[in-house]
């Protein structure tokens, strides 16, 4: 048995459970704009990735002039924090969308103009042509444009005609698809890319992965060495190698990436059916992260007036009272969190049992350089004090935001429900206990936890174990259907066609890629861990395992016969370089290697390859590119099926 | 000599030299012709105002185009019931005619037409008094004294061309007025401005306005704008011609009085001077005025055609084609009787070496420190020359001095010896372009080779893009495009086309196959397009010309599902449905976007008809599923309807899971109807579309207990989840009494831990106390007493046990002193 989390240790008073995701409030409308900036400085380090956002920014503020002049700027939920991501208010207004609005099936705008920017669905458009024809027949005149991200389909296009309405819109394209999230993370965002193509055979998704790689390998030169695993990662490279040809002639710029590796999130379930425990992977469980930014209580994020001087970090909450009164609505307000808050950046990726004493002694340390201006007597180094002033008092209020976050995390963590949460997870990866594990299961269903809960742990347990035993199966679909309803007859359909749930009916190939993997480290060190699997408390990674096998001087020959045993092809590619691109003989840089993660990639993943790039075997550095950032959570809800 | 041919005007040199010896048969006496500017060609047409004798020859009218240098390009009959009330050249060698009727033709070189429109009802109604055309528009004179303007002929070409009415005149014309057009590039309002002069008063009108620039003159009978949009020539009824600035800031113009009583024709020489024509028949005249008292007379034999070069005047006759312009500096110095500038001893040195005589060397120690002006002088003297011989010479001699020059840059005599090259090869008589240095430079290769291209010389242009390393792609799609359309057989000319451009690198096939499709080509249109690189570019002709089964196959290869779905819906309504089906159902990619759609689109039938076929039970029985859960509660009979369908699919699959899935669904049904019992029995509308669990969840929160057993009952909910689903509701009650009674009622299946948790839940401490000491497991029991404060109650259990280690855990956990000594007594009597 691998060792507990710390932080998970039985004690203290633990708060009502809030395992369940916060869910993010709805926005007024018009939007507000957000007071704290969540787009990231993404321009120094490994690459610079500011053109990537720049062109991008550029091509918004294009897309948006479609229609001159004052005008509305209606949004796709989905789109409006990624567009945070890119532009602040003020850009916008620049470009004369002085209201912004979200998309809804009902619109109620003063402005002549309207900008729709949108992603390519069916839907939208049926509420969009709602809106055109709700103003025809009040004798409104109005412009209107239709921007699509990241471009227009000919579905939508067909739909709008048949609706009559086509020629209302001016019809445009906004290719958004790499965002930087921060200095060494890039996304698409496309949410539904895992189901898109395992699912229903759509390959829309992996046109724009493809799409997204030629964009970066215009920016920063074609890549020389490709690897991959999976069945979208071998459509995918068969995509670029037609573009290629496509393309006719190619830059010549000389490559600053030296290889890249291509995974299917199908190769790896499991990682993100694990609870994730690093401290930003449980910011994202506890209370999910969206664009780089995570919504909290105003109290907490709005400095309190007056608060000034060192306030150390309490070691532990304070009692809750013993008769609250009903909770009074909350306002919520969107926190950013990526590397240019300093704290953050130091405490990210530590695992979430060492994180109160790093708070404590960060506390400690900002107290010490307050009190420092007691003994500073001299004028120079007055100043001297003086100009660090404003950098410590960001961080100290960021330290006190951090410590609030952490004390709601505790109270989730502390809980006995979480506790053996955790101990199923690691009792169904290490292959013990598999009845205690079903118990739990059970009684989870029983209690009506949260069904997304209750289905990752029926995923673990079928990826685990190849499967589950029938009788036991069976039982557990009728506990789940009676339990949440009948919709989820269509929701265990999906995941038993993907192959996340299914009969036990093959010896389990999981127990063998555990252990010529090394996946669960048993005298793991949280403070001063020297394996990834620090990220998961004692597992580590499928996927990081694979990019770490793959950086070795012998690749992924080593573990050929594990590779054999996931899903979908195994390929090494040499990517021909284009005439008069030559080697970048750069030597004061470390390798880069661009890790891409198709169908989605957690936290604690990103984590696990940063604490690989620091190793010194690794010798180089990641860049993360993904098609969406990820917990169990969200993966499972483009899976489960609802009905109004 | 090359001075010999120079005439001294005022202060400058002028030449008028012959360019070429005219090979057509064209009387200029009764014809009317226009020259395009750049070297362009001509356009001639009887002249119908003219007196005509009637003869054999003369009784069908036609149109013909010619190069600059009299080559028939092409000619058409022209139909003599259209009367023309313009015509003139615009960009790119279109030929403009207007007729009387308000329509607008344009034609290419080959009197092909490539569109017409109509400057409207209101013109042809007002009728064309005058009409000019400029470089991309025209603008019409009615006879209601009123303008209009097409600002950009270009747009029609692309369906976005308008008339645009101009501001009315400001007072009416006692006269005909006379106008001239300033041109969009020149003009401070970036919009076609009008000179007009009215009964003595000259106005200038632009889109918005009408202002007077000049009042007080005499009637003006003749005005041009020169090509660099600054000068305005005009030619008053006293005969005086004046030189005013377009700006309007003239103070005193240059004039002359020719003492004329008739009317010249007016065209400016460059900007620099303004040649006046007189067509007289006995004697015509050319009478040329520049600057200051500068002036020249030309007696000529027989009549001309003018056209107004950026950098002098071609001169067109019917023998021959001259061109007038000043001479270049760097000409006279070389050339000039006399001369004795570095140049010119240059261009002598060089003569001399060739000849091998000593002056060489002496020469060029003469000029040693100007060699380098020298050399560049010599290099423009080159450009400025059209004969051949001419500029070998003072090429040669740039390149005897550039020997002796140190670190010389070679660039612009390589740049120069490059376009010569070019230009000498446009300026053949065959192809008949003869482009000065000047107008070379001011228009660029690429449209050189755009009207090349234009003109069919395909061959000279890929010559051209070869010579100068330029692209030759569109050169290539421009010749495939009109190979497409002669009567080669089909085979034949697609290996020619593929053999010629199947190594251009980016090449559009598309464009290519497009055409012949046009042409009548289809089998020729589809091999081609298989050479085409790029999907997208590929699959809409193959679209178009009726190849479905291609095009998909096509779009599915490009892995741009977008692609696929173009191609889908475009099969979808050409083909019969059992067409389209039987295609898309062969290839797997396409089918399952084919599904994919019908779910966006809720196109329910069509993916019924997509299963049906393929057989696929479990797929129907899905989709009628969604159409039950999808219906509104309140319509349970139409609920329940498609539950029964989906059993009935369900039961057909061959899937053992289908049919227990049939059973969870029968379940379903027998749910929902109890569920609208219970919503009639108790007045409460939300029961169906909730689950089993929340039914009875909810039955038990409204006091049912009865129904909520018997919800139980009816479907089998194991004890463990009943209890479960039982103590939460009580405890949302605050219903302790029942709660108590409940959890005595029997062994509880699920222990006393869950009652703990669920009094905490509600903050209830005094009911969780009762419950905790029914707990067996020591540990959950203590947690539970620490979770609640209770230290003393946990470690006197942790006591009985003798369990050290809970001990410690304890008192980690409590502050409160007193408990925290009895703690220590009782581990010191463990330890002892």
């Amino acid at each position: 048995m691998f060792k507990k989390p710390a932080s998970q240790a039985p004690g203290g008073k633990p708060a009502a459970q809030q395992q369940q995701q916060a869910k993010q409030q709805q926005q007024p409308q018009p939007l507000k704009p957000i007071v704290l900036s969540q787009i990231p400085n993404i321009s120094s380090k490994v690459l610079n990735l500011t053109s990537i956002r720049d062109q991008s920014k550029l091509e918004l503020g294009a897309a948006i002039s479609t229609l001159k002049g004052s005008k509305a700027l209606v949004m796709d939920p989905k789109l409006i924090g990624l567009l945070n991501l890119l532009a602040d208010p003020t850009f916008l207004s620049n470009c004369g969308a002085d209201r912004r609005y979200e998309l809804k099936p009902e619109i109620n705008t003063d402005s002549k103009n309207i900008v729709y920017i949108v992603r390519p669905e069916v839907k939208y458009m049926h509420w969009i042509t709602e809106h055109v024809k709700q103003h025809a027949e009040k004798g409104l005149k109005k412009e209107y444009s239709i921007v699509f991200v990241p471009r227009a389909t000919i579905l939508c296009q067909r739909v709008l005609e048949e609706q009559g309405v086509m020629g209302n819109f001016v019809i445009s394209d906004f290719p958004l698809d790499i965002v930087p999230f921060d200095e060494d993370v890039l996304s698409l965002e496309l949410a539904s890319s895992y189901r898109e193509y395992l699912l229903d055979g759509d390959r829309t998704s992996l046109f724009h992965v493809a799409k997204s790689l030629m964009k970066l390998q215009a920016m920063f030169g074609t890549i020389p060495i490709v690897k991959g695993k999976g069945h979208c990662s071998r459509l995918v490279m068969d995509m670029i190698v037609r573009m290629r040809k496509e393309m006719g002639e190619e830059c010549t710029v000389p490559p600053e990436i030296d290889s890249l590796i291509l995974l299917d999130r199908d190769i790896d379930t499991i990682t993100p059916m694990c609870t994730q425990l690093t401290y930003e992977g449980l910011i994202d469980e506890v209370f999910t992260i969206n664009n780089n930014a995570v919504f909290l209580n105003e109290d907490i994020v709005v400095p309190p007036q007056g608060q000034q001087g060192g306030v150390g970090a309490p070691s532990q909450p304070p009692p809750p009272p013993q008769s609250a009164s009903p909770p009074q609505p909350v306002k919520k307000v969107p926190f950013p969190l990526h590397s240019n808050d300093k704290v953050y950046s130091e405490i990210r990726d530590t695992n979430f049992s060492v994180l109160c004493g790093l708070l404590n002694k960060k506390a400690k340390d900002i107290d010490e350089y307050y009190k420092m201006f007691k003994q500073t007597q001299s004028i120079s180094a007055i100043r001297d004090y003086m100009k660090k002033l404003a950098s410590y008092q960001m961080e100290h209020n960021s330290l006190r935001i951090h410590t609030c976050i952490t004390e709601q995390i505790l109270n989730v963590t502390k809980s006995p429900l979480f506790m053996k949460g955790i101990e199923t997870e690691q009792n169904l990866l290490a292959g013990v206990n598999l009845e205690v594990a079903e118990r739990f299961i059970e009684d989870c269903i029983n209690k009506k936890e949260p069904i997304h809960k209750v289905l990752r742990l029926l995923i673990l347990y079928s990826s685990t174990h190849n499967g589950i035993k029938p009788k036991q199966l069976e039982f557990f679909k009728r506990e789940v259907i009676q339990t949440y309803g009948c919709s989820h007859i269509l929701t265990l359909h999906n995941l038993e066609k993907l192959g996340l749930i299914r009969k036990a009916d093959l010896k389990p190939t999981f127990p063998s890629i555990r252990k010529d993997l090394h996946l669960i480290i048993e005298d793991l060190n949280e403070q001063s861990p020297n394996d990834i699997a620090y990220t998961y408390s004692g597992y580590a990674p499928l996927s990081v395992r694979l990019v770490q096998s793959a950086i070795k001087p012998n690749g992924w020959r080593q573990i050929d016969d594990i590779l054999k045993q996931l899903p979908g092809p195994t390929f090494e590619e040499i990517q021909p370089l284009p005439q008069g691109a030559t080697t970048n003989v750069k030597s004061d840089r470390k390798p880069i290697t661009l890790v891409y993660f198709i169908g989605g990639v957690t936290f604690s993943e990103i984590s696990a390859l940063r604490f690989l790039s620091r190793q010194d075997q690794a010798n180089r550095d990641f860049i993360i590119l993904t098609t969406k950032l990820i917990n169990g959570n969200t993966m499972i809800d483009n899976l489960i099926e609802v009905f109004n | 000599m090359i001075a010999a041919q120079w005439k001294i005007i005022g202060n400058s040199t002028y030449i008028k030299k012959e360019i070429y010896s005219m090979s057509w048969d064209v009387d200029l006496k009764q014809q009317v012709s226009v020259g395009s500017p750049f070297a362009g060609p001509i356009a001639v047409m009887r002249d119908s105002s003219k007196f005509v004798e009637m003869n054999s020859q003369n009784m069908k009218p036609y149109l013909k185009i010619f190069t600059a240098s009299g080559d028939l390009i092409s000619q058409m009959i022209w139909d003599s019931s259209k009367n023309i009330v313009a015509m003139d050249w615009i960009e790119k060698e279109r030929l403009v005619i207007v007729l009387q009727n308000a329509t607008v033709l344009i034609f290419n070189v080959f009197c092909e037409q490539m569109t017409q429109f109509s400057l409207g009802d209101i013109v042809r109604e007002e009728e064309i008094l005058e009409c000019k055309i400029w470089s991309d528009g025209i603008v019409v004179l009615t006879s209601a004294s009123q303008l209009y303007s097409v600002p950009s002929i270009n747009d029609f070409f692309v369906e976005s061309g308008r008339v645009i009415r101009l501001p009315p005149l400001p007072e009416e014309p006692k006269a005909r007025p006379e106008w001239a057009i300033l041109e969009p590039q020149f003009s401070l309002s970036q919009s076609i401005e009008i000179f007009m002069s009215i009964n003595g008063t000259l106005y200038l009108i632009d889109e918005d306005k009408v202002e007077s620039q000049l009042e007080a003159t005499e009637p003006i009978q003749k005005m041009v704008v020169s090509p660099c949009g600054k000068k305005l020539a005009c030619f008053d009824t006293k005969g005086t011609l004046l030189i005013l600035k377009t700006d309007g800031s003239t103070t005193n113009p240059d004039r002359m009085d020719t003492k004329a009583t008739k009317s010249p024709v007016l065209k400016w020489c460059g900007s620099d001077g303004v040649m006046m024509y007189w067509d007289s028949i006995k004697d015509p005249i050319l009478f040329y005025f520049s600057k200051g008292d500068s002036w020249a007379k030309f007696t000529l034999d027989q009549p001309v055609s003018l056209v107004t070069e950026i950098d002098g005047l071609r001169i067109i006759s019917d023998t021959t084609s001259e061109f007038f312009h000043k001479v270049s500096d760097v000409t006279i110095d070389i050339f000039k009787i006399g001369t004795t500038s570095p140049a010119s001893i240059l261009y002598d040195a060089t003569d001399h070496f060739i000849s091998k005589s000593p002056q060489a060397d002496e020469s060029i120690r003469s000029i040693n420190d100007q060699l380098e002006d020298a050399v560049n002088d010599c290099i423009l003297a080159a450009g400025f020359e059209f004969n051949g011989g001419e500029q070998s010479k003072l090429l040669k001699a740039a390149s005897f001095g550039k020997c002796f020059l140190e670190n010389y840059n070679p660039s612009q005599f390589v740049t120069m010896c490059r376009s010569l090259r070019v230009l000498n090869a446009v300026r053949h008589h065959e192809i008949g372009i003869p482009l000065s240095i000047k107008q070379y430079y001011h228009i660029g290769i690429e449209e050189l080779i755009d009207r090349l291209i234009s003109r069919r010389k395909h061959l000279l242009a890929w010559r051209i893009c070869d010579y100068l390393k330029i692209k030759s792609d569109v050169v290539l799609n421009h010749w495939a495009c009109t190979k497409v359309r002669t009567d080669i057989p089909d085979q034949e000319l697609g290996k020619i086309i593929i053999k010629k451009l199947e190594s251009v690198p980016g090449i559009s096939f598309a464009n290519i196959a497009s055409a012949a499709y046009l042409a009548g080509r289809s089998k020729l249109a589809t091999k081609l397009l298989e050479y085409e690189p790029k999907a997208a570019e590929q699959v809409p002709p193959l679209i178009k010309m009726g190849e479905s089964g291609l095009a998909l196959n096509k779009a599915i290869e490009s892995g741009d599902t977008d692609l696929v779905y173009l191609v889908l819906l475009a099969m979808q309504r050409s083909l019969p449905l059992a067409d389209f089906l039987e295609l898309t159902f062969s290839k797997v990619v396409a089918l399952d976007l084919l599904i994919s759609m019908c779910k966006q689109k809720n196109d329910f039938p069509l993916l019924r008809e997509i299963y049906h076929i393929k057989d696929q039970s479990k797929e129907m029985g899905n989709i009628y599923l969604q159409e039950a859960l999808s219906s509104h509660p309140s319509q349970l009979d139409q609920r329940i309807k498609a539950y029964n369908k989906s059993i009935e699919h369900y039961h057909h699959s061959k899937d053992k899971d289908d049919q227990a899935t049939s059973k969870f669904i029968d379940d379903q049904i027998k749910l929902e109807m109890l569920q609208k019992e219970l919503e009639t029995n108790l007045q409460d509308e939300s029961f169906v579309g909730i689950s089993i669990n929340d039914t009875i969840y909810k039955l038990i929160t409204m006091n049912q207990p009865k129904k909520a057993q018997s919800i139980r009952s009816e479907f089998k909910v194991p004890d463990k989840r009943f209890w479960w689903i039982k103590i939460k509701a009580l405890s949302i009650m605050n219903d302790w009494e029942e709660l108590m009674k409940f959890s005595k009622e029997k062994k509880s299946p699920i222990g006393y831990e869950p009652f703990v948790e669920v009094c905490l839940d509600q903050k209830n401490q005094i009911e969780a106390l009762k419950y905790i000491p029914k707990i067996t497991d020591i540990l959950p029991k203590i947690q539970f007493y620490i979770q609640i404060g209770y230290f003393r109650e946990a470690a006197d259990i942790a006591f009985k046990e003798k369990n050290f280690d809970l001990l410690n855990l304890i008192s980690r956990k409590c502050t409160n002193n007193e408990i925290l000594n009895i703690i220590e007594q009782m581990k010191s009597q463990i330890r002892r």
